[in-house]
């Protein structure tokens, strides 16, 4: 069937507030009798507020608006308020939620991490963006986040046999290294004071990105990690084929070839070499020869990172490889409903079979 | 529609409700897995869909402020919310008083400060009309942006009162004025109402808005009535999210 | 002439890379879709009791749509045969756009003439007495902002919808003023068994000569020779649907590198040809009985 129309998935509904408005009294009579919570882990305890909600899970979230502590020692990190005092108080010492989200503990930092948030940018991130803007000594560059990033014009290689100075030509010239549409790969190298991040492409890795495709996920799929680019192996003949994964949710797929992983003759590049070492090459637009088996995979990879997000696990090298090769086991097994795209059934078999449990009822699978 | 028959002598009105009873409430979030956070509200047969977009790059410089995020509302009825099919234009007075109203409640509720030089963009579209439509759209808007992660004080609800005025005839005993909770359409096109907006469905009130003539006395009973349907609702709209963010991070922890 | 796609922003090496795997033989599109193969759609109809008729829909690529009906009695006009085009109107609301804007105009067009088709006997059944008539009221709202071309999700959730509309039963005599029964249960579908369908329309990309592409992403329409919305109708008998209607879309081909020295796919000049068009619309009729099969399994299911 080429076409298949689903009906609504009702994830909870208000019969879940009906069941919960009835036992929300169960429960905090249980509190307050002094049942023992979970996972403390010997930490000083919660208030009253925290305590009351723990309902069966190990974790569980807060609400805007909801006192998480008021124990002077904490302090406050994103997603929380001070509140102000009230009377009969010196200072504020209740530290509110500003999201719903999970309550993280570092050191003596709380802060909550909301369950849906537009990327932010840090320091050290490697992002995939697209060119937005052309302005006169810099790039706007889309990443998916709050704002969009700047991109200097000194923060780029310029091909060229010595380390020069930026002229005029330069500034007269940005659109033939970065033009409006462009897709690059760069890290993020400061920030501005009201959060914008400011890239570079100051290394041989970095750059244009050519000779593959680009997929659109949550960020929320792609933590930060050792190594946002990764190599696969392909299968059916389709070669080596790079995925990079950006940490706001950016990711590209291309074929592998000889500049994309910063080498030059298989030995890094030295950063007093850099600009000797860039040739116009690197700010080309037109792609190799990739061969349609190749092509193949990249669509194949690009399901599979896909699939990962929809069904809310982490992308990463082994879970990647994982999914891959489930997936090409079910495309040579030819069924009857063969569906590439991985967008439904086919896509949560390849995941459950990477994972090894059913996703449903998160029971393991017996292999 | 006659007085008599929004509230019957047992004290029970057109939809069966007692005086200071709440329709039904039932709400969802992410509805709209496009949007950056979305809601749907169905309250009584009053049915609204909200997006967020945002924090965002604003489109317009005038929307970029230094001091923080400009908060950006838009309300679309739709042509077959009423009983009767009406397009709206696009400067429609009601509609943009709305927009104000909820644009001025929402800047205050949200830290905009720490997104300066960015929009939130927030979209509603009322399906269906049948009363309290400020109050939902504001309690939509509310579930929107917690999905959307967008930092607030507190929850912002909204509930309505109304105030029902009988007559004593014979018996002057008789005469007196009974507040209603949550107004539905037909009451709301006899009776005088009152919106009331809080934040944290507490007494911070943010928004207050009166339709019609009533008297000054009559008006601190019907908010009194108001702010305790708000309180109603703030546990209500709690326990949504909290179902919907528990089986969130459920799915995650997989 | 219709308006042209929105506007994505796209470097030259994705829609080169794009091109190519289109054009080969077979093509690859980039998330290993068939050439006939649409992304999972999910759809709900009768969401809206105050409403005659409802449905709403969510497209592939997360573009949710929400289309109302409404029918209201009209006095009719005594000569006025040629002016019952005016007794269906359609409005589209899209998301942040202003009422005339061209995309908004274009949908609305689509849908209301292929309602409107000299074949189509919709207009009958809106007839009450020789005095008085249906006046039917269309409003789809666009909730997303159009993340691609939204004809098609436009489209089908209207068809929904009208498959979903009731319309109250008649208990007056037909000279007297239009009295109608007050119970629900007692209102007659405005599309029964037996009556011809309410059309779609279909949006179909070409690339070269062979290639053909339904459900196109927003980057396939980009890349496009030749952009096609096709509007069918299908009767009861469920034969092979008929074409009612072509309208031609603005493709993109214009956006590739210029560059053409290295083996970037220059843009093909000068149209489409007729052959082409014609291997479109036999493609299109086959599709299209899938799509009607598959809407009439969500009637059936409600």
């Amino acid at each position: 069937m080429p076409i298949s129309i689903l009906p609504p998935r009702r994830a909870h509904t208000s019969k879940v507030a009906e069941f919960s408005r009835s036992s929300y009294d169960d429960d905090r009579s249980a509190a307050e009798e002094g049942e023992a919570d979970v996972d403390m882990e010997g930490d000083i305890p919660m208030s009253g507020a925290l305590q009351r909600n723990k309902r069966g899970g190990r974790t569980s979230i807060v609400t805007p608006g909801e006192v998480v502590t008021d124990d002077p020692q904490w302090m406050r990190g994103h997603g929380t308020y001070l509140a102000v005092a009230e009377e009969g108080e010196e200072v504020g010492t209740r530290i509110v939620a500003t999201v719903a989200g999970t309550v993280t503990k570092v050191n003596k930092l709380l802060s909550v991490k909301p369950l849906r948030a537009r990327y932010t940018p840090d320091i050290g991130d490697l992002v995939v963006g697209r060119i937005m803007e052309v302005q006169s000594k810099r790039w706007k560059v889309d990443i998916n986040s709050t704002q969009t990033a700047h991109l200097l014009l000194s923060s780029i290689n310029l091909p060229g046999g010595i380390l020069r100075k930026r002229t005029s030509t330069d500034e007269l010239q940005i659109r033939t290294f970065f033009s409006e549409g462009d897709l690059l790969v760069a890290e993020v190298q400061s920030l501005f004071q009201d959060g914008a991040a400011s890239l570079h492409t100051r290394s041989l890795k970095y750059g244009k990105l050519r000779n593959g495709y680009f997929v659109k996920v949550d960020a929320k799929g792609i933590q930060r990690s050792k190594s946002h680019v990764l190599t696969l192996a392909t299968a059916n003949g389709g070669g080596e084929v790079d995925v990079i994964l950006g940490v706001n949710g950016y990711v590209w797929i291309a074929k592998k070839t000889s500049l994309s992983d910063g080498k030059k003759d298989g030995k890094e590049v030295s950063i007093t070499r850099l600009e000797e070492e860039a040739s116009e090459a690197i700010y080309s637009s037109v792609n190799e020869f990739i061969a349609p088996a190749t092509r193949r995979e990249i669509a194949r990879v690009g399901n599979c990172v896909r699939a990962l997000v929809r069904h809310d696990v982490r992308v990463d090298e082994e879970m990647l490889n994982a999914v891959y090769e489930a997936a090409v086991e079910e495309s040579m097994e030819e069924r009857g409903d063969a569906d590439e795209s991985l967008d439904g059934d086919g896509g949560r078999r390849c995941v459950e079979k990477a994972l090894g449990l059913d996703l449903f009822s998160g029971e393991f699978k017996d292999k | 529609m006659s007085r008599h028959e929004l509230l019957s002598p047992e004290g029970l009105r057109i939809d069966g409700r007692r005086w200071n009873e709440l329709r039904l409430f039932e709400a969802r979030l992410s509805t709209t897995t496009a949007a950056d956070g979305s809601s749907y509200v169905e309250w009584g047969n009053t049915k609204i869909i909200c997006t967020v977009a945002g924090p965002v790059e604003p489109k317009m410089g005038s929307n970029r402020s230094q001091d923080g995020a400009t908060v950006v509302v838009e309300v679309c009825f739709a042509a077959f919310s009423g009983n009767d099919r009406k397009k709206r234009a696009r400067g429609d007075k009601r509609v943009q008083e709305m927009q104000t109203a909820l644009q001025r409640t929402f800047s205050e509720a949200i830290l905009t400060q720490l997104h300066p030089r960015s929009e939130i963009l927030i979209t509603l579209h009322i399906l269906s009309q049948d009363g309290s439509v400020l109050a939902a759209c504001v309690n939509a808007c509310t579930l929107a942006l917690v999905d959307a992660g967008v930092p607030m004080s507190d929850y912002v609800v909204a509930c309505t009162a109304g105030s029902y005025f009988v007559r004593g005839g014979n018996n002057p005993e008789d005469e007196g004025e009974d507040p209603l909770l949550d107004m539905n359409n037909l009451e709301e096109a006899d009776l005088p109402s009152v919106t009331v907006g809080t934040i944290g469905g507490g007494e911070k009130i943010t928004l207050l808005q009166l339709e019609t003539k009533v008297r000054l006395e009559k008006l601190e009973g019907m908010m009194a009535v108001a702010l305790d349907g708000c309180g109603k609702l703030r546990e209500l709209m709690d326990e949504i999210v909290r179902a919907h963010g528990n089986e969130v991070v459920r799915r995650i922890a997989l | 002439m219709a308006p042209s796609t929105l506007t994505t922003l796209i470097s030259p090496a994705e829609l080169s890379y794009l091109r190519s795997s289109l054009a080969l033989v077979p093509p690859i599109r980039p998330d290993a879709r068939t050439p006939t193969q649409f992304r999972p759609l999910v759809a709900e109809i009768d969401i809206l009791p105050s409403t005659n008729g409802s449905a709403r829909m969510v497209w592939g690529d997360g573009g949710e749509c929400v289309v109302g009906i409404k029918a209201e009695v009209e006095p009719t006009e005594p000569t006025s045969y040629g002016k019952r085009r005016n007794w269906v109107e359609v409005g589209v609301e899209v998301q942040g756009q202003r009422d005339d804007d061209p995309l908004g105009v274009f949908l609305g067009m689509t849908v209301g003439e292929s309602l409107l088709t000299p074949t189509s006997t919709l207009t009958e059944r809106l007839v009450i007495t020789p005095k008085f008539h249906w006046k039917l009221y269309i409003d789809i709202l666009l909730i997303t902002p159009p993340l691609s071309h939204p004809a098609t999700l436009l489209s089908l959730s209207t068809n929904l919808a009208l498959r979903s509309t009731r319309i109250p039963r008649l208990i007056s005599e037909s000279d007297e003023d239009p009295i109608f029964d007050d119970d629900w249960d007692a209102s007659i579908p405005l599309y029964s068994i037996t009556s011809q369908l309410p059309p779609i329309t279909l949006l179909v990309v070409s690339v070269e000569e062979r290639n053909i592409f339904f459900d196109p992403t927003r980057e396939e329409l980009s890349v496009g020779d030749c952009v096609l919305a096709i509007s069918l109708a299908s009767s009861p008998a469920h034969d092979a649907p008929k074409v009612i209607g072509v309208r031609t879309l603005e493709s993109g081909t214009g956006g590739i590198a210029a560059d053409a020295k290295d083996g970037v796919v220059a843009a093909s000049i000068g149209g489409v040809k007729r052959r082409v068009i014609k291997r479109i619309i036999k493609e299109s009729l086959s599709v299209g009985k899938e799509v009607f099969e598959s809407l009439q399994g969500v009637v059936d299911a409600n």
